[in-house]
């Protein structure tokens, strides 16, 4: 268990200089925005005073620095100040939208294994045949296609025809079970097909590698049974670099919910950060982006500890070698 | 105990046909140490493969007969063939920390190996649950671990490959080989790379466990030192035949095949220190292009017009067999 | 000089092997396309004062009130959309953007990712670390969220598109080629300038950098696929560059509307992004193969 905790401990230890590194990153892109907030806020056609008004009170006269700690400090209570658009606070409506990303989220990321485990490892196993073929072939289509454009062929093809898909919203499953599966099919396989493709395309290349090393040609010379070897020793390892995989892919899983979100009208993050854009609410398009990598940054370290729980090999000195 | 006749054991690859092994006899019998010696591409180590029917694509065994204990190795079944490896038969690889998963203790790793014995398979699942795992198996593994001189064995158990020792993991392989008391071991250079005085405590497990248990061995090595100390016959290869077998008094004294003898001057004397070093001109015929005669005539100093034509039959000389025109002639 | 002998050796070997593969063959016949009829919808569009097009297809700006959303037909073989502007005649033009803003983004992303890449893996330390981590804060963004908050304050428009993603996937770059570069640096030919007394940069430049070279390649069409499919989807949300350019996305977007009415509107332009995609990762995985043989994914924990 020490070494769990002294492992957790240096993943600690570089994901802090990173979520800062990113608020830093949050906190500079909006600097960027040519022009003045204030005077945006208020039209062309305020006078001076005001704007200059509206400068103090949003604090704009400060240093910049200044303006950074500012927003960090309030970042660090979670608060992201007052969206521009609704003059709500931006965390609540973040905390509003949230349960719908992470439903969409977590459907895809359960389709993209669902779908990958399986194909990968037979592809593997019987490789150079025809499932192993038509697997590749498949995964190969899918990693180029377009999220959106399978959401408009899912409308198309499944919603259109078969009216229990609605193609419009979403529902919690806390709050109906069975609504909530239906409305979330297509989007959750609109999102997870790409995933799905690239994971069985890294699974069936680390299963094959686990098969041609050492250990496999013992076992064998060993009398240990071919199911055994391949689907618990090769597997497991061919596993460990996937899960790795699966953390940064979640990165990919919420850059597709935008658009995704996008397609299907879903009350999530994802929209409401384009929205956001078109409207210009700079607090809430922060306020996301902060959120998003916060979320990111700690998925990774549950899937590090997660890994290094089934490696025996990892050492605590070096996170990263 | 295991006899192997005519073994052509063969690699199809895209610059054509490897025939690593190109007609071997070989026989071994209980309680014997064999030594097969020979260099890097001579085909001992596809032999050891063979001899399990271990052999890989794009290996196949072409022809030939392996027997065990009167059965024909190469037309038994696969659940047949799993009682065999690690049971009767075992092998000892010359890389031993790649021989181990390493993401699973060694411990374990033994335990399977015995398991798979005396228990037959499991499913998957009821192996990745780990309910299979046995207390008397473990017992007999530690005294394993134990026997082959592993100290702490009770702790070494749950220990991964990566915190063994070069020596201990490979006496961990060892332990693995005689786990389920086999006939006859093939231990394929497992001291190679490993330090001298480690290589010299290998040796006398060797011997040791060969006198208690009357096991077999088929020592595998390009090393002609270790079987001067340790085999009580030798066969040497050469590029996918076998050039001379017998004792190994008589073979390492007073050899047979220019091939031997040339092994033998390769080998650096501490008494002659001002000797240049002594080596064989020429190299290995390509394996994918060998010459129709004597393996070994464009580098055997004694070559002449009769080893272009076809390679030499074994002839009998005393107690040693040998694959050379002179030995008819009566040479030597 | 070992540098040159190994530049070659790429080139070649690339060229035979899109000759005896047909998959590879596939693929490089794609992306020649693609780029082909990216250039031809430049020149048509700008340089000649009658679009070619018009004479062979139609004027992908033209619409027709009398023929909206009419169904594939001989003259209109991908339909026409909601104005009665030719999709097919859209769809080749289309290219344009995709292509144009994919190159531009990957070589931003490389110049970026390479050097940074290089100088980590060189000097070791400090540098390293933080230019690693430096990485991971990029990383920490999902690629598309960070585009769209640049371009929230870039505006939007080709360079502006360009820059966003090309700094998004910088850190693929600079993963890749340190790495390569890791190894590349231990090797004689390296020591030897250095001993030599040639300065630092010139050793990066003529001895690490072309033996980096073919991770980078097979990284840039990799990121090309990627790069397509994130220009079409910041289009379909109407961040992509400013209409009357016709771009995928666009189209996809406006088809959704449409949906029951015009299948052929949601179909063509969403196919044309897979086909050309699927070009570049085709390409991208023979090249792979040849150049760096890893079974799996280079995705492997760094």
């Amino acid at each position: 268990m020490s070494r769990l905790l002294r492992y957790l401990a240096s993943r600690l230890l570089w994901a802090i200089p990173v979520l800062l590194g990113a608020s830093v990153v949050t906190f500079a892109i909006m600097q960027l925005t040519p022009g003045d907030p204030a005077r945006f806020i208020l039209g062309q056609r305020a006078s001076p005073e005001t704007v200059e008004q509206l400068r103090r009170q949003l604090g704009l006269h400060k240093p910049v620095y200044v303006q950074y700690l500012d927003f960090l400090t309030n970042a660090v209570q979670g608060d992201f100040g007052t969206s521009l658009q609704t003059q709500e606070p931006v965390t609540d409506r973040i905390a509003q939208r949230v349960p719908y990303t992470a439903q969409l989220s977590v459907a895809g990321l359960l389709i993209a294994i669902a779908i990958s485990f399986p194909v990968g490892v037979i592809g593997a196993v019987r490789e150079g045949e025809f499932a192993d073929h038509a697997s590749r072939v498949g995964a190969l289509l899918g990693i180029s296609t377009p999220n959106f454009w399978l959401a408009l062929l899912l409308i198309l093809l499944v919603a259109v025809p078969f009216q229990s898909f609605p193609i419009f919203g979403m529902t919690l499953v806390t709050n109906d079970p069975i609504e909530g599966v239906l409305s979330t099919v297509l989007p959750a396989v609109s999102l997870g097909t790409a995933q799905a493709a690239l994971l069985t395309r890294l699974l069936r290349g680390g299963m094959l590698d686990e098969l041609q090393e050492g250990y496999v040609r013992t076992a064998k010379a060993y009398g240990i049974s071919t199911g055994e070897v391949t689907y618990v020793y090769a597997l497991k390892n061919a596993l460990l670099p996937t899960i790795t995989v699966i953390g940064l892919q979640l990165g990919s899983l919420l850059g597709g919910a935008v658009i995704v979100e996008q397609v299907f009208g879903i009350p999530g993050l994802g929209r409401m950060a384009v929205s956001a854009i078109f409207t210009k609410d700079y607090p809430v398009i922060q306020g996301i982006t902060m959120f998003i990598a916060v979320a990111f940054v700690s998925a990774n370290l549950v899937v590090d500890l997660l890994y290094a729980k089934l490696d025996p090999r990892i050492d605590v000195g070096g996170g990263e070698q | 105990m295991l006899r192997i006749q005519n073994l052509h054991t063969y690699f199809d690859t895209d610059g054509g046909t490897v025939r690593a092994v190109d007609g071997i006899d070989l026989e071994i019998d209980a309680g014997e140490i064999v030594g097969l010696v020979g260099e890097s591409g001579s085909g001992k180590s596809v032999t050891a493969s063979s001899i399990m029917n271990l052999v890989e694509q794009p290996g196949r065994i072409a022809e030939g007969e392996i027997e065990y204990d009167g059965q024909n190795v190469l037309s038994l079944s696969e659940a047949d063939l799993s009682e065999l490896r690690g049971g009767d038969i075992s092998i000892v690889f010359q890389d031993p920390m790649e021989a181990f998963n390493p993401t699973q203790t060694v411990g374990r790793q033994l335990h399977d190996v015995l398991r798979s014995h005396r228990d037959g398979a499991v499913h998957p699942i009821v192996r990745a649950l780990g309910l299979d795992h046995d207390p008397d198996y473990r017992e007999t593994v530690v005294r394993m671990l134990d026997s082959v001189g592993i100290p702490n064995p009770e702790e070494r158990y749950t220990d991964y490959p990566h915190e063994f020792s070069g020596g201990m993991i490979q006496r961990a392989m060892i332990g693995m080989a005689l786990l389920c008391d086999p006939k006859l071991v093939l231990a394929d250079e497992p001291t190679t790379g490993l330090d001298v005085s480690i290589e010299r405590q290998i040796l006398e497990l060797f011997q040791d466990l060969v006198e208690e248990m009357d096991t077999a061995v088929l020592w595998i090595t390009h090393d002609l030192s270790i079987v001067s100390k340790l085999c009580d016959r030798v066969v040497v290869m050469y590029a996918g035949k076998v050039m001379e077998t017998g004792p190994t008094e008589s073979v390492l004294s007073d050899p047979q095949s220019p091939y031997t003898q040339a092994l033998l001057d390769s080998i650096p004397r501490y008494d002659q220190p001002n000797d240049d070093l002594y080596v064989m001109e020429g190299d290995v015929p390509d394996p994918l292009n060998r010459p129709s005669g004597c393996r070994f005539a464009n580098r055997c100093p004694e070559a002449h017009d009769r080893c272009e034509e076809a390679h030499p039959p074994r002839y009998e000389v005393g107690e040693t067999e040998v694959a050379c025109y002179l030995a008819e002639e009566g040479h030597r | 000089m070992s540098t040159g002998r190994r530049r070659m050796g790429v080139r070649f070997r690339v060229y035979r092997r899109i000759r005896t593969d047909p998959i590879a063959g596939v693929g490089a016949l794609i992306v020649v396309a693609s780029v082909a009829i990216a250039l031809f919808s430049i020149v048509d569009d700008f340089l000649l004062s009658e679009r070619m097009i018009s004479a062979v297809l139609h004027d992908p700006y033209a619409g027709d009130p009398s023929n909206r959303l009419a169904n594939p037909s001989f003259s209109h073989p991908f339909g026409t959309d909601e104005q009665g502007r030719d999709i097919l005649a859209r769809v080749l033009y289309g290219t344009r953007t995709s292509i144009i803003v994919g190159v531009g983004a990957v070589t931003f992303a490389a110049l970026v990712g390479v050097s940074l890449g290089i100088v980590t893996a060189y000097y070791d330390g400090l540098v390293d670390s933080i230019g690693m981590r430096a990485m991971d804060v990029l990383l920490a963004f999902p690629a598309i969220l960070l585009a769209i908050a640049l371009l929230a304050s870039l505006g939007r428009g080709f360079t502006s598109i360009i820059l966003a993603l090309g700094v998004a996937y910088v850190p693929s770059f600079a993963r890749v080629t340190r790495s390569k570069a890791l190894s590349v640096k231990s090797e004689e030919y390296v020591t030897a300038a250095e001993v030599m007394g040639y300065p630092d940069y010139s050793v990066l430049r003529d001895e690490i950098l072309p033996n980096c070279v073919t991770p980078i390649i097979v990284q840039s069409t990799f990121s090309l696929a990627v790069a397509i499919i994130a220009e079409a989807g910041l289009s379909f949300l109407g961040l992509g560059v400013t209409p009357p350019t016709p771009t995928w996305g666009i189209m996809l977007s406006t088809a959704q509307q449409y949906i029951t009415t015009a299948w052929w509107y949601s179909l063509f332009p969403g196919l044309a992004i897979m086909v050309t995609v699927l070009g570049y990762n085709l390409l991208g995985d023979s090249i792979r193969d040849v150049l760096d043989p890893q079974s799996s994914d280079g995705n492997r924990r760094l």
